[in-house]
């Protein structure tokens, strides 16, 4: 809220409650001042009824979501319902970055295993190292669980391409079969508009179609 | 200032705001630069910016602005990335967050960027990290001013191959008596004259522990993370 009302140097208004309102707005990433009092406005002037369904929404999501102890992502209740679910695959540990990757992996419809997420990735410059993405925990439950496999599904960056690596040498000694997303040309994309970097590795892991 | 066309390696990127990125670039010409990226997602021949600047590319990038945050105008490939395998990616991080730490920003070093290019080539290809890391450590040191002085004790007086030396970053190697040598600050002037040579093969652990203790003096407070990567040592 500090840094919030250092944008205004006037006050916007009289009124002390819009004032705060429209600060609270900046906290939004992409959100500055001008946005955050045009949303303000909205909400107040045109949509009251809008505006305590999204107070309402907040308070609940603030309340009722947390995450999930076994693979971080966020969650209703002490396990996630991907966790809980029986139909899934225990066998399988997909590795992501973020909780929206897992919307992403999800929505694609293919992948039926467990997950784990980092909230985050190793980058040393930014004091992150392997216990500020869960790595311990990770460990803890590649020994407790019967997991035959771990997708590494962190991002093709050096950070990623580092966590990934980091993950090998932890699991590598409990004798569990390791995988890593291709990289490569986009469905629908054109050779011409990838960059030669993702093109490199999509010729280094071409695929044999005959033998 | 438009600057066009400068060889560049990405050393460090942070988000800011939706869409745009904070890089923090090496360069030939300028030294380490910050840069503001806008729209870092947009589809354009040849991939978006944000898949063409990864680190350890080498790169040409454009850029305007006077004041030490400046404004990226365009950015090309000048070679391919240099792709590291295993463990030598923690150890390329590791000289990126050297630099990042220990040099002052818009201050051209280009003898560094050469060195710091060449470094990255021999991490890819040498049979051992021990020498191009320590390589460079003596490298960077020299450059910006710290340079450690293996041929003369404190006094003036050049190394004796048979003395023992203590070592102290303020005031560099001095004669001691003792016979405890090789731990703590304690060194062998044999070893001292070999680092001077540039024969790392024999002294690397006591070589480590050397620029170990230099490179912790003068970071001050900042810590190195990247060390944190290395568990087993």
């Amino acid at each position: 809220m500090a840094a919030a009302s250092f944008l205004f140097k006037n006050k916007v208004s009289d009124i002390s409650a819009f004032d705060s309102l429209v600060s609270a707005f900046c906290c939004l990433p992409g959100v500055g001042a001008k946005t955050a009092q045009r949303m303000a406005l909205h909400l107040i002037e045109r949509d009251r009824q809008g505006a305590s369904v999204l107070s309402e929404a907040l308070q609940n999501a603030l309340k009722k979501i947390g995450k999930c102890k076994l693979c971080r992502n966020l969650s209703e209740g002490e396990h996630c319902e991907i966790c809980v679910d029986p139909r899934r695959d225990k066998s399988l540990i997909c590795v992501v970055e973020n909780p929206a990757d897992v919307f992403a992996i999800e929505q694609s419809g293919t992948y039926r295993g467990l997950y784990f997420v980092l909230m985050g990735y190793l980058s040393p410059l930014d004091g992150i190292g392997p216990d500020e993405i869960g790595l311990g925990d990770f460990k803890n439950r590649i020994i407790e669980e019967e997991i035959k496999e771990v997708i590494l599904a962190t991002n093709p960056t050096v950070e990623g391409e580092a966590t990934a690596f980091y993950i090998t040498k932890l699991v590598g000694l409990q004798g569990i079969q390791i995988s890593r997303i291709a990289h490569g040309v986009p469905i629908g994309g054109e050779l011409e508009y990838v960059d030669s970097n993702t093109l490199a590795h999509a010729l280094s892991g071409r695929r044999l179609i005959t033998k | 200032m438009r600057i066009a066309l400068q060889p560049a390696f990405l050393l460090h990127r942070k988000p800011y705001r939706d869409s745009s990125r904070i890089y923090d670039f090496f360069t030939l010409e300028h030294g380490v630069i910050s840069v503001i990226a806008k729209s870092v997602w947009r589809k354009e021949k040849g991939g978006s910016l944000a898949n063409l600047i990864q680190p350890f590319t080498p790169l040409l990038i454009s850029f305007v602005g006077r004041a030490s945050l400046k404004t990226l105008s365009k950015v090309e490939l000048a070679d391919n990335h240099k792709n590291f395998s295993g463990e030598r990616v923690f150890c390329a991080l590791y000289l990126n967050e050297l630099l990042l730490k220990l040099v002052g920003r818009n201050i051209p070093h280009p003898e560094l960027f050469g060195y710091y290019s060449k470094s990255l080539d021999a991490l890819k290809s040498a049979s051992s990290v021990e020498e191009p890391l320590r390589s460079f450590e003596l490298f960077l040191l020299a450059e910006l001013g710290y340079e450690i002085d293996l041929e003369t004790d404190s006094t003036g007086t050049p190394i004796n191959e048979c003395a023992n030396y203590l070592y102290e970053p303020t005031h560099g190697f001095t004669k001691i008596q003792s016979e405890i040598v090789n731990e703590g600050g304690r060194y062998l002037g044999r070893d001292i004259l070999a680092m001077a040579k540039g024969e790392f093969n024999g002294v690397s652990a006591a070589l480590k522990r050397l620029l170990r203790v230099t490179l912790s003096y003068h970071l001050g407070e900042k810590e190195l993370q990247s060390r944190s990567l290395f568990p087993s040592k």
